[in-house]
């Protein structure tokens, strides 16, 4: 059952000019007491996962229960880098698959997620960083991946404000260039997604924040919410940190850690960078918005935290690698940090499938991750639900890999570990 | 130079108090020259030479001007250059005028926006970058490049910037923040108290808003009482008085960040406190109708103060907007500066009152029941011209409106407490419409607000709140505040009630509510908030941001004041409060950063010796020695021949060295280690792995047996520097019962090593002992050298027999400089770090900085027969056990040599299967590779998946085209050295 | 930033002078926002203690000696 939903256009904009009744983006629909589905966290990997759900399998008797509001949250202000590096093939498969749906994303939903290609650049200035990006390259090329190695000269090339290196202190060894990575609004993906799945009839229910999962005699049967209970015979658990607590109330143990993950964000600049840029011997990333502000991110905090208030010390490292990059950014000004609660797992890749309770399944971990990850992670995880069975793509994720010693190592290389 | 809008120098004294009419001072805007007097700040220096104009808008290239006096000011972020810096923007209302000092606008390129976004402006509506560019593909990246370009921003300098950054720790009792009257009274309740207080202000004065309210403390001028009490302060030696000193951010846990401005340069504070008076003040709030942002649009406060700080006069003629007694004041300044109030506009119905009595009485013209509807204005949007008023007394229909003609409208439309602060910190928000503005629901502990920030509205009733709060911080902290001697006589005029001026009068909705502004910053405008609440984006956050399209750029303000409201009103009370995150008014970088720049970025342990430095930025050691115009691979490679055919000296003195000593040292070393090393005999050394409790390996080294309780370890490849921590932890933790103690002796002894064939000659010319020819394959041998202490460790790194030499570090050069002369003399020479990293190539040994990417095991590493089991389990064990981890599971290392033997692939390039069978299987990858002088062949070491064998065919792709190879044992030269 | 006390030699500074345990397979994940954690006294004594915090304030609970028997066991 479709809902009603106004095309965006040019011609819808003429349309709202000249006085046309604004409509919702997403239905600000009633909480049904059951569902086929009840996807647990309003964050992107719920919404891309619900979205594929009603897309990809016709499954649209399913809710998404958002403790908050939908959007408006993520840090680095809104920009996330799209971008399939990764240290193991497994991870850099599943970034790639999402890569290659943002680029038609933004017409498939009919929203606009300002995906602009402007190219991702992984710098190094070790030879460890160099002998990493460079296997990665390798992969990238027998995977299909479109991503190489360019030296210094044409680092420079890429981006000119980084002329004048190899500096003494920090020569540039070489870099990573994957020309068909560069930015995306966080916001607007999860905007995106939340108003297509509604309009395919989705619920998304906002301020329904999830309290315990109910189970019996080992297989799923209800959330409960602030709201009442929503009976289910399918959970899907998307709740980013809080994703630990819940599972617990059912008696499983994720080994889910919250980090805090900061990035600083610049007063606007005139446009002197235009790939993203990654440093990880300085722990940096670095893009310009369109609308010029500089976003340094990085690793997350070396210490668990739940605060939302990350650590002072790690503002000070972003800043000396930034300056150690772009001496000439000294004097501009950090107008805003952005703090996030991230999840983190013992090789820093995600926890995704299947759990010891029947129909309940849990994505999460993806530690800053998540919006470069949504629209391939949601795809293979809503496959997963639908098909009963986890995608190809997603078994190495398996939350059971530990006790194994499967490891999918995403660690920073060890001398860098926070 | 022409002043249109200073007062004359004749004007009455209460003006102008901070300017020195005898030092004119000049500045530029844009290239134009303008002039001012020292004491001025560069927005009263722009306003006074009649700049009203200053910058454009973000989003809709609307011109702005100075619309107030401290950090809510938008108008004026401007590059600046002086005395050689430049700073990327600047608040003109904060920094001071400096002779030569040269404002940029960085303005988005013009060329016709300014025409046609107006004519836009309705497609230019909240989301509307998230609506459109859909079709075709291409037009995105080209609007975003246009958008880039009409977004301008602030410029880089060019050129070094060294601007000095210091940080400095303290540890307080109290901070308190802001030192007008509230503040002062705070402080100096808990200073009294015995607490170490700092207290920080902004401005370069402290008072805040004291000089804009007239009257008497104890009989004194407001003034003279505020500059008696804060010289009383600042003796006080509990009490440290920060003025030009900002609080950037409260991080909650009583951690704060202030950003200090001395002189040119800035100074971080990072200040601890248990408890926080907040006495942040207030921000005067705007009115929200149809075109509020023009430039000549002013808070009234701010203009009292510019007039009477800088006879800096708003305009020539006036109109007040007010919802309370503020206007008022302003408005008989105004007179007596003898300026043209036109029209004195008061939003409250039936005000009442002692400044409304004034202003009649002086003939003031006063509307009363009215508000401001819209404006008007010429020169393209830059010269105000008029302000429409309109009654609010309307039952249905359009309301009763009155143009008037005016340059300045000046618009007090109440207070809204600066509470960012509070909200970073973890106070609950909440909008309080009888107030009109956001206040504090809940405070963490010991955090405590006071006056203006705390609602206190009437200078009045200022000064007692701030001493309530300063006793009761002191409560918090355990103590009392003693009472004052004598009860403050306060004699300030009292205000009248203000109208908690619904910010957007709700009765009279703006006739244009897109060009009603609530964040002029970021060109947010009342239709913008409508359209996202309709639109369903209802968070604060999400509002905030989709009211932007995305494209708004936050200026250092957490938000525009009055934006709270303005949610609330559309979206419920849920959406006032927004998350707040510091740093609050910017931080620069170079602030932050610190002294760590340049070299000092990280910590570097490095070596005297050797002139070129190896790509190992961490530990500096020399790649190579490379004589005349030779490459580095050159110099490799004749390192390589050298030490093959003679014999070669290398400096090791980098690489850590741990002395682990007691009597269970050697239980210690089993447990933590994979080798037995109690069964290590004394005098002699074994090499072995520590791995972490995943059992995967952390570091390598060689453990050397000085005696019954003492071992050496030294460090063979890699991760020493934190193996000592990770000892550390467990000799702590988990074997806290064993009596022993680890010493880092890494910077105690310099280290070289002696490589190749004739290497024992050299040892026996040092030590002038022939036996020391044949050193044992796995000697470990405390003796003495010139009078030094000296250890000799058997090193089979190179592939051949090399003995390490440590003698302390102070003794170091002299031994290299023999060391050096009697290899030189045995036909050998120096080699560097390259040539040792292509000498163990040779020998095919793995090397934990290059095949370790820290998850491999032991067994993997084909180091697994160093695992001692028998001894029982070591840190690791149990994780080898688990099935994924099974020797049979994982790759392993092999060596790999390609059909063609020139040809040298990077580290990481792939294995393949064959590439005829479709799609080539990646079989594993290689880690390290280089060019072997001694087998005339590239060499390369790699991993192989399980199932692999030596022998089998292996594939490279270089170049595009599969090159062939095969798999083979990775030990390419054996102990002696030979092929 | 975290303001943490030695409870072996007393030195009380922010977290810069100290190091948070690294191994997170050995750490017990934290429950009701209560984590049990191991810190180092780096530029101090060098000693391991052992420190409950709360995540959601990251204050500092309690701090136990490695010697100290009611602690929270290694």
């Amino acid at each position: 059952m479709r809902r009603s939903f106004r095309r965006h256009s040019l011609l819808s904009l003429l349309r709202a000019a000249r006085g046309a009744q604004p409509v919702p983006a997403w239905s600000r629909a009633e909480l049904k007491p059951n569902y086929d589905v009840v996807i647990v966290g309003g964050g992107a990997q719920g919404l891309a996962t619900a979205y594929y759900l009603a897309r990809r399998h016709g499954m649209r008797k399913v809710a998404v229960l958002e403790s908050g509001r939908i959007g408006g949250r993520g840090a680095g202000g809104n920009s996330a880098i799209v971008h399939s590096a990764a240290r193991q093939r497994e991870s850099a498969a599943l970034f790639e698959l999402s890569r290659k749906l943002f680029e038609s994303l933004s017409s498939q939903l009919n929203y606009n997620l300002l995906f602009t290609r402007r190219g991702v650049l992984h710098l190094a200035f070790s030879g460890a960083q160099l002998d990493s990006l460079a296997r990665t390259a390798d992969a990238a090329r027998h995977d299909g991946i479109s991503a190489w190695m360019v030296p210094p000269s044409e680092v420079a090339s890429l981006a000119p404000l980084l002329q004048g290196h190899p500096h003494e202190d920090l020569p540039l060894l070489g870099a990573l260039w994957q020309p068909n990575g560069g930015l995306v609004d966080g916001d607007a993906v999860h905007w995106a997604f939340a108003r297509m799945a509604s309009a395919l009839g989705v619920d998304v229910i906002e301020n329904c924040a999830a309290e315990e999962i109910i189970a019996e005699r080992g297989r799923i049967k209800a959330v409960q919410t602030e709201r009442g209970p929503v009976g289910s015979d399918v959970v899907a658990v998307t709740a980013g940190s809080a994703t630990a607590d819940l599972l617990a109330s059912v008696g499983i143990e994720l080994p889910l850690w919250p980090h805090s993950l900061q990035s600083l964000v610049t007063e606007p600049l005139q446009p002197v960078i235009s790939p993203a840029l990654f440093a990880g011997d300085l722990d940096l990333s670095l893009c310009q918005t369109t609308s010029g502000e500089l976003v340094a991110g990085g690793l997350p905090d070396p210490y668990p935290s739940r605060s939302g208030q990350g650590s002072f010390l790690r503002a000070e490292d972003r800043a000396a690698g930034a300056l150690a990059l772009f001496p000439a950014l000294g004097r501009l000004r950090v107008t805003r940090s952005w703090t996030e609660t991230v999840a983190l797992t013992p090789d820093r890749a995600p926890l995704v499938g299947p759990t010891g309770i029947e129909g309940l399944h849990v994505n999460c971990g993806w530690g800053g991750d998540s919006v470069r990850a949504a629209p391939g992670s949601g795809l293979t995880f809503a496959a997963s639900i639908a098909v009963g069975r986890p995608h190809h793509l997603l078994r190495p994720f398996a939350p059971e890999r530990f006790a194994f010693g499967r490891f999918v190592d995403e660690r920073p290389l060890p001398e860098l570990a926070p | 130079m022409s002043r249109p809008f200073r007062l004359p120098p004749d004007a009455a004294p209460q003006f102008g108090r901070l300017i020195d009419r005898r030092m004119p001072v000049s500045f530029s805007l844009n290239g134009r020259t303008l002039g001012g007097f020292a004491g001025d700040t560069l927005a009263s220096a722009l306003l006074g030479a009649g700049v009203r104009a200053l910058t454009q808008s973000r989003r809709y290239h609307r011109p702005r001007g100075i619309s107030g006096i401290g950090d809510e000011d938008c108008g004026g972020l401007l590059t600046l250059t002086r005395d050689g810096a430049t700073l990327p923007s600047c608040r003109v209302a904060e920094q001071p005028l400096v002779e030569g000092a040269a404002l940029r606008s960085g303005d988005g390129r013009t060329r016709g926006t300014r025409l046609l976004l107006p004519l836009a402006r309705p497609f230019l509506q909240a989301g509307f970058a998230y609506k459109t560019f859909l079709k075709p593909r291409q037009v995105w990246p080209r609007a975003e490049q246009a958008l880039r370009r009409i977004a301008g921003g602030g410029f880089l300098p060019r050129g070094p910037q060294t601007a000095s950054a210091e940080h400095v720790h303290l540890r307080v009792d109290l901070l308190v923040v802001g030192g007008g009257l509230a503040g002062l009274a705070a402080a100096e309740a808990a200073a009294a108290a015995g607490k170490r207080v700092l207290l920080a202000e902004r401005e370069a004065r402290l008072g805040g808003l004291a000089d804009a309210y007239d009257g008497r403390i104890d009989g004194q001028p407001l003034l003279a009482w505020v500059r008696q009490r804060v010289a009383a302060l600042s003796v006080l030696p509990n009490v440290h008085v920060l003025a030009r000193t900002r609080v950037a951010g409260l991080h909650g846990n009583g951690f704060a960040t202030l950003v200090e401005a001395v002189g040119a340069a800035e100074r971080l504070w990072q200040v601890h406190a248990d408890a926080v008076v907040l006495a942040s003040g207030a921000h005067e709030k705007p009115l929200v109708f149809s075109g509020n942002d023009r430039p000549g649009i002013m808070s009234a406060t701010a203009a009292r103060l510019y007039l009477r700080r800088y006879a800096v006069a708003p305009g020539r003629r006036i109109v007040i907007a007010t919802a309370g007694d503020e206007g008022y004041r302003t408005a008989l300044d105004c007179l007596a500066a003898g300026l043209d109030v036109v029209r004195i506009v008061d939003l409250r119905l039936t005000p009442d009152g002692s400044f409304l009595n004034m202003a009649k009485a002086s003939g003031l013209p006063i509307s009363v029941g009215s508000v401001p509807y819209d404006t008007s204005a010429e020169r393209g949007g830059r010269v105000l011209s008029g302000v429409t008023i309109a009654n609010r007394l309307v039952m249905d229909g359009a309301p009763l409106t009155h143009r008037i003609a005016c340059d300045t409208l000046l618009v007090s439309g109440g207070w809204s407490p600066a509470l960012d602060l509070a909200a970073q910190a973890g106070a609950e928000l909440r909008y309080d419409s009888d107030f009109g503005a956001l206040r504090l629901a809940s405070v963490p502990e010991g955090f405590f607000v006071a006056g203006l920030a705390n609602g206190v509205f009437n200078a009045a009733d200022v000064l007692e709140d701030g001493r309530r709060a300063g006793t009761d911080a002191v409560a918090y902290l355990g103590g009392t505040a003693p009472k004052p001697p004598t009860p403050l006589n306060v004699e300030i005029t009292r205000d009248d009630a203000p109208e908690a001026a619904t910010f957007l009068p709700s009765e009279l909705p703006p006739p244009f509510p897109e060009t009603a502004f609530v964040d002029p910053a970021r060109d947010t405008t009342v239709a913008d908030y409508r359209l996202a609440t309709a639109e369903n984006y209802r968070g604060p956050m999400a509002m905030e941001r989709y009211a932007a399209s995305g494209l708004g750029a936050l200026d250092g303000r957490s938000e525009g004041v009055g934006a709270a409201e303005i949610r609330q009103a559309f979206a419920g009370p849920g959406a006032a409060a927004l998350p707040a995150s510091p740093p609050l008014g910017g931080i620069r970088l170079d602030l932050l950063a610190g002294a760590r720049r340049g070299s000092r970025l990280w910590p570097l342990r490095a070596s005297t010796l050797g002139k070129r430095v190896s790509e190992h930025p961490r530990s500096r050691r020399p790649a190579a020695f490379q004589h005349g115009n030779e490459g580095v691979e050159e110099a490799i490679r004749r390192e390589v021949r050298t030490v093959r055919n003679a014999c070669g000296v290398s400096d090791l003195s980098p690489v850590g060295k741990i002395l682990v000593s007691g009597p269970d040292a050697a239980r210690f070393l089993d447990a933590v280690s994979i080798s037995a090393a109690s069964a290590i005999a004394t005098g002699t050394a074994r090499y072995t792995l520590f791995l972490d409790r995943n059992g995967f390996v952390r570091a390598d080294a060689l453990i050397a047996r000085l005696d019954e309780t003492r071992f050496w370890l030294c460090g063979v490849s890699g991760g020493t520097q934190t193996l000592l921590d990770w000892m550390e932890e467990l000799r702590q933790t988990e074997y806290a019962h064993l009596a022993m103690a680890l010493v880092d002796e890494t910077e105690r002894w310099g280290q070289l090593l002696i490589a190749g064939p004739r290497g024992g000659e050299v040892l026996a010319s040092l030590f002038g002992d022939d036996a020391l020819q044949d050193f044992p394959l796995d000697g470990a041998v405390d003796t003495a050298l010139s009078g030094f202490p000296a250890r000799l460790l058997a090193n089979r790194y190179t592939g051949e027999m090399g003995v390490a030499l440590a003698v302390p570090s102070g003794a170091f050069p002299e031994l290299w400089t023999q060391a050096l002369a009697a290899a030189q003399a045995l036909e050998g020479e120096a080699f560097g770090y390259g040539a040792l990293l292509r000498l163990r190539l040779e020998a095919g040994h793995a090397d934990m900085s290059l095949e370790n990417d820290g998850s491999r095991t032991p067994a993997e590493l084909r180091l697994g027969h160093l695992a001692d089991t028998a001894e029982g389990a070591f840190t690791g064990a149990a994780a080898l056990q688990k099935a994924a981890l099974a020797e049979t599971a994982r790759p392993r290392l092999f060596g790999v040599l390609l059909d063609e033997a020139g040809l040298v692939v990077p580290p990481g390039t792939h294995l393949l299967s064959d590439p005829e069978s479709h799609p080539a299987r990646v079989l594993g990858h290689i880690t390290s590779s280089g060019f072997s002088p001694t087998l005339h062949r590239a060499l390369a070491l790699g991993f192989a998946d399980s199932g692999l064998n030596e022998g089998d065919r292996v594939f490279v792709q270089h170049f595009g085209e599969a090159r062939p190879g095969r798999l083979v044992n990775p030990h390419f030269l054996d102990m002696e050295g030979r092929p | 930033m975290l303001l943490l006390s030695c409870p072996v030699c007393g030195l009380s500074a922010n977290e810069s002078h100290f190091r948070h345990e690294q191994d997170l397979l050995a750490a017990q994940p934290a429950r009701d926002d209560v984590a049990d954690e191991a810190w180092c006294c780096r530029r101090g004594c060098g000693a391991w203690f052992r420190v409950r915090r709360n995540l959601k304030t990251d204050s500092v609970l309690a701090a136990f000696a490695p010697t100290d028997e009611t602690g929270i066991a290694a």
